[in-house]
């Protein structure tokens, strides 16, 4: 313990140029930060020149202490490289596990406890218990470690500046492996953000982590630089391997068992004919695939029910019999009964679901001007809005339980900023009156309001490599209907829908004589 | 009496170049063994692997009785290692080197360390990258003196520096040698001859020898026989005379084996009239030389 000590202390010394700037830039991130919480309008006009200044740093200033970091690293490791046969500390008395407890102490002491730090301080700012997030915390430390073990690793194996260029080169050559790879229709889903993981991302995590581990504790145990290169090289194509063999189909199809007929919903997806859509956006394919629209619109959305369809998979037939079929793609669509006829009928409402698939080449141009038979599946979540739904003024910041606090800004439009602990978010539904003109005309008060709904799309706002404690999201305001009215005034209640999951189910549904050169992507 | 290193059939290769061949090597407890050689000849390589920085390919290597591989942390306590080409913390000051390294020895000399940074002249508030290639390599020698390591291994130690520090070198590594064995490799055979015990000659990754510094000169004579008659050269001249050389009535060869009344027995025989045989004793560097010619002639 004591060496690890002293080998700490001197590396403080030798580093502290590095671990100042790096404090300074974390400091710096946490005062930048709060300007992602909301509008950067109302940021901006809040804090004046300041506010301009923060607004930048808190998009830059995450990407940035992540590439500082990882420069810090391989400098901490290189100070005593295990690589190499001219090192100092080779013959001397280290202990090796003394070494290396020494340079993650310095690590941890200087980068993740004061990120730590300012992660609770950015929770407490943004109004939320530190104390309850210490075990996402951790975690959000685990998906840094991700980042940083592989640049460890390629640390341990290079004996100094040249070899750690060519190591940098052959990740180069992974990247653009991977990148190509996604170009050509393969998902490498590793990397996947904001899906549910699966048992393959959770392989892909492990990998991710245990390789570089296995590296860096054989390099310091052993010094065995050749040995260790193969092992990490042999890691990187393993994971690319699990990244190219793990399906692209991810939907367990049992837990979404099909709508039986009599289940009381009737939810049904449907195409409309291609010359009625407004269907003129290009969509660019590759060299392999040519990228499809479809049309689809859904019915029979129950009043108080929605429906979140999660994942399609598709069927062509060509009149000569063949078939090509995609596996199983999320999709992200919400589906309800419209609030203002709701509340007035029964009736069962329609609404606008549009999904792309890359088709093959070969076979769409084999079938580009034939009628062929489409086969669709739809996975979906249907959801009970039976709670009463809690009403907020537009005005200020109000807090929704289970997400967080949120401020309502119209500038130059209506937009709701959110932000959130590191918790699992719920699905959220956000219906707001809107008006002609802001302040609304008096008989326009009086009148039938004209609601507007819209579904929160948990994409996260900004990107820090995941630094930060708090999330931010902006919930998208779908308006079916803008041309009736737009403007969400003080006067305008915003309504939220905290819907419970009912039930998951797919529902299957035909299409006959399409031609596909109709759906295709065109300028 | 065990020894300090003894190495078994130890080979070291990089990719096709054999660096280091099937070397058997034992270097006595409280020997001075200078390891000499030209350059390339592997002594770099073998020292390495001695100190378990590279791993041999084949063989076995002992050093302070412990398998050479497995050489790490404490018993690093025991061997003092100063190499041309080691990169040391040249961040650090002359004072906060000697203090870093102080914990890591139990057996560290205080006294012993002033002495040295006294007797050597280092300046204490000096950074290590702002000192001369003498004074770098003085404070490295100090910093493996200090803890009175049983072995110490020097690799190049003298290379390039100029005289003066030199001798100061081989003074303060003299004062230590009654309690360690010392291994030193040099292709500068002078600097070596005057304090070394025994001696190993490496050529091409092999020893060619490794024996007493007293056996080795004793054995070696330059031989000038001077005939009656103009010498003819012998078809069986014993293997141990070496380049041989005849020009008019002189005869002129290198004696391996030399013992002086088996030398003259030898040469009466071989050339019956001989009017007279002087034998002189060689340097290092003259015995080196000759077996460095017969190795490139054997190639």
């Amino acid at each position: 313990m004591s060496q690890t000590i002293h080998i700490f202390k001197k590396d403080v010394r030798r580093f502290s140029w590095e671990i100042v700037l790096s404090l300074l830039l974390l400091a710096l991130y946490g005062w930048c930060q709060p300007a992602s919480w909301e509008s950067p309008e109302v940021f901006l006009m809040k804090h004046g020149q300041s506010g301009n200044f923060r607004y930048m740093g808190s998009m830059l200033l995450g990407p940035l202490l992540v590439l500082w970091w990882m420069v810090m690293l391989v400098r901490i490791v290189q100070e005593e490289a295990p690589a190499g046969d001219r090192q100092f500390w080779v013959t001397r008395p280290y202990r090796w596990p003394n070494l290396l407890a020494a340079k993650a102490l310095l690590f941890m002491l200087m980068v993740n406890l004061p990120l730590l730090l300012i992660q609770l301080c950015l929770l407490a700012a943004a109004g939320f218990s530190p104390l309850h997030s210490l075990g996402r915390l951790l975690m959000l430390h685990l998906t840094l470690a991700t980042w940083l073990l592989p640049v460890g690793a390629l640390a341990v194996i290079a004996g100094g500046r040249t070899q750690l260029s060519r190591a940098a080169i052959v990740v180069l050559v992974f990247l653009i492996i991977w990148v190509f790879a996604g170009s050509t229709g393969f998902d490498v889903v590793i990397f996947q953000a904001g899906s549910k993981p699966t048992a393959w991302d959770w392989a892909g995590r492990l990998l991710l982590i245990s390789i570089p581990l296995v590296v860096i504790l054989r390099q310091y145990a052993l010094r065995k630089t050749a040995q260790a290169r193969w092992i990490l090289l042999g890691g990187a194509l393993v994971i690319t391997a699990v990244s190219f063999a793990q399906p692209r189909s991810t939907l367990n199809e049992a837990e979404y068992p099909p709508l039986a007929p009599g289940s009381g919903h009737d939810f049904q997806v449907k195409m409309q004919k291609p010359s009625e859509s407004s269907h003129n956006d290009f969509i660019p394919g590759t060299s392999r695939a040519v990228r499809v629209s479809l049309p689809l619109f859904s019915e029979g959305v129950a009043s108080g029910d929605v429906v979140q369809v999660v994942a399609f998979k598709v069927t062509l037939e060509a009149p000569d019999g063949t078939r090509w079929s995609s596996d199983w793609q999320s999709e992200y669509s919400v589906v309800q009964a419209e609030p203002a006829q709701a509340q007035n009928s029964s009736a069962k409402t329609d609404h606008k679901i549009r999904t792309t698939l890359a088709v093959d080449k070969s076979f769409f141009d084999r079938n580009r001007n034939s009628a062929v038979n489409i086969h669709l599946v739809t996975a979906a979540v249907l959801f009970r809005d039976h709670e009463s739904p809690v009403i907020v003024q537009a005005n200020g910041e109000f807090a929704i339980q289970g997400i967080g606090k949120c401020v309502l800004t119209q500038e130059s439009f209506f937009r709701i900023w959110c932000r959130s602990a590191l918790a699992p978010l719920p699905m959220l539904g956000i219906t707001s009156r809107s008006f002609k003109k802001c302040p609304p005309e008096k008989d326009e008060l009086a009148g039938p309001p004209i609601l507007n709904t819209g579904w929160v799309v948990y994409g996260y706002w900004g990107s820090d490599f995941g630094l930060s404690s708090v999330r931010t999201f902006t919930p998208i305001m779908e308006r079916d209907k803008p041309q009736q009215a737009s403007a969400v005034c003080k006067e305008s209640a915003i309504t939220l829908h905290r819907p419970e999951a009912l039930r998951q189910f797919r529902v299957e549904s035909d299409f006959k004589d399409v031609k596909l050169s109709d759906l295709a992507g065109q300028r | 009496m065990s020894s300090a290193i003894r190495t078994e059939n130890l080979s070291k290769s990089f990719l096709s170049v054999r660096a280091v061949r099937q070397v058997n090597l034992e270097i006595p407890h409280g020997a001075i063994y200078a390891l000499v050689g030209p350059n390339g000849a592997g002594k770099t390589t073998m020292i390495k692997v001695l100190m378990n920085i590279l791993h041999p390919t084949r063989g076995t290597a002992e050093v302070l009785g412990i398998d050479s591989s497995k050489l790490r942390g404490d018993w690093f306590a025991q061997i003092g290692y100063v190499s041309e080409n080691q990169q040391q913390p040249e961040w650090m000051r002359v004072d906060q080197f000697f203090d870093y390294l102080r914990p890591f020895y139990p057996n560290w000399d205080r006294q012993l360390e002033s002495s040295m940074i006294r007797q050597m002249q280092l300046p204490l508030d000096r950074k290590l990258r702002h000192l001369s290639r003498g004074m770098k390599m003085k404070a490295a020698l100090a910093s493996s003196l200090a803890y009175r390591p049983k072995l110490i291994v020097l690799d190049e130690p003298f290379s390039g520096l100029d005289p003066l520090v030199r001798d100061e070198l081989v003074e303060s590594l003299l004062e230590r040698a009654s309690e360690a064995t010392i291994l030193i490799s040099s292709h500068d055979l002078a600097e070596i001859e005057s304090f070394s015990s025994h001696v190993g000659y490496m050529e091409e990754g092999q020893l060619k020898l490794s024996e007493e510094m007293s056996s080795l000169t004793n054995r070696f004579r330059d031989a000038q026989v001077t005939l009656n008659a103009p010498a003819v050269a012998l078809p069986n001249l014993p293997a141990s005379w070496l380049q041989p050389a005849a020009s008019g009535t002189t005869f002129q060869f290198i004696d391996s084996q030399f013992d002086q009344e088996r030398t003259r027995t030898a040469i009466d025989s071989a050339f019956g009239n001989v009017r007279d045989v002087t034998f002189t004793p060689m340097t290092l560097r003259a015995i080196f030389l000759a077996m460095a010619k017969i190795g490139r002639r054997t190639d």
